[in-house]
């Protein structure tokens, strides 16, 4: 019953964006529950659009004193559960890593954001070692320039690599389809290619993104069953 | 608009060995363990022997509060006390006061962290107890 959250001490990294993809494309294998521990709840204004599917239900009550709970409740409830979090280094950011059985760190690739994302990390691996059992996480890369890899980028994917930070093959590439999620509160599939252009692109990259992470899952299952 | 697109993807290896239940239908019992990865689906055959990492653990409260402090994740929450809460003080009480003594009330109250209604309570039963 994996769970995963996307932790990012800096807002606008695209934590909402990346985890909505994700569920969105996860439900069409099985039930999600999003978790949407974001103060300003976007998922479930997103949700309260009435187009989600419908194996696909928001959790929006979670707070520092609930989410475990909460998080727990969605886990009895459906196979797949997803926390999206506030972008600042908060309480409640710790606590999700905690229930979670992997994290994905989103990042642009700048340097700001990195240094950002190391904090989150850094987060994780104090777990690691408190618990004494391996908390898997990778970084995922997002806005990304769908013609070229910016220098800065390819830095700090060399860096990253260096420092034995995980990070998924997949980007998720800056298009106008992920925001027009939001805007017009519909599910990647109901967006409609007359409003919205490069949306087959946009479905393969977060098909090719949630495929990612299911191995990951997986990779992560197996080790610990090992 | 929406062309339905079949599922890509094959997740039968991280849902629970059980039948698929059906999606949100009615309320199920909690899934033995919260994590993904259960320990012991079968005993592993071979090297059974090899020291396993304890049962899935999670780091205590205690200690995510302390790492929160370690670390600067500080809580975004107000705290839960604030100057309204369930207490049973439901009358109004509206007084002219002297600015001294009105000085000394608020003082005493944020001095020992209570609200003013606490305060008023405490005032009350110190009188109640001089005049005993």
């Amino acid at each position: 019953m994996p769970t995963i959250a996307f932790v990012s001490p800096k807002g606008g990294a695209g934590k909402t964006t990346s985890a909505l993809l994700l569920a969105q494309e996860l439900s069409r294998a099985a039930p999600v529950t999003i978790v949407d521990a974001d103060p300003n709840r976007p998922i479930k204004t997103w949700h309260d659009g009435g187009n989600a599917p419908e194996n696909l239900r928001v959790v929006s009550d979670a707070d520092e004193e609930t989410i475990i709970d909460r998080v727990e409740e969605a886990q009895a409830n459906t196979p797949f559960v997803v926390i999206d979090l506030e972008g600042t280094a908060a309480k409640i950011v710790l606590l999700a890593i905690a229930v979670a059985d992997f994290v994905v760190i989103p990042t642009q690739g700048s340097e700001l954001d990195a240094a950002q994302s190391a904090r989150a990390i850094r987060a994780v691996r104090q777990q690691e070692k408190m618990s004494g059992r391996p908390k898997p996480f990778a970084v995922l890369l997002t806005r990304t320039s769908a013609a070229i890899m910016s220098r800065t980028m390819q830095h700090l994917q060399n860096s990253m690599a260096q420092a034995g930070i995980p990070m998924l093959a997949t980007t998720l590439v800056e298009r106008e389809a992920f925001k027009a999620m939001f805007s017009f509160k519909q599910t990647l599939e109901g967006l409609s290619s007359t409003n919205v252009s490069g949306l087959d692109k946009a479905r393969a990259n977060a098909e090719a993104f949630t495929a990612e992470i299911i191995e990951e899952l997986k990779k992560a299952k197996a080790r610990s069953a090992a | 608009m929406s062309d339905e697109r079949s599922n890509p993807f094959d997740v039968d290896d991280l849902l629970d060995p059980k039948p698929a239940k059906p999606p949100l239908a009615k309320p199920v019992t909690p899934a033995p363990t919260p994590i993904a990865a259960s320990p012991t689906p079968e005993a592993p055959t071979g090297e059974a022997a090899e020291p396993r990492p304890p049962a899935p653990e999670r780091p205590s409260r205690a200690q995510i509060e302390q790492l929160a402090r370690d670390t600067g994740f500080i809580s975004r929450e107000r705290p839960r006390m604030g100057r309204r809460h369930r207490t049973g003080r439901d009358r109004q009480l509206n007084l002219k006061v002297r600015t001294v003594d009105l000085d000394d009330f608020y003082a005493f109250a944020d001095r020992e962290g209570i609200t003013l209604g606490e305060a008023f309570e405490r005032a009350v039963s110190a009188l109640k107890a001089l005049s005993r």
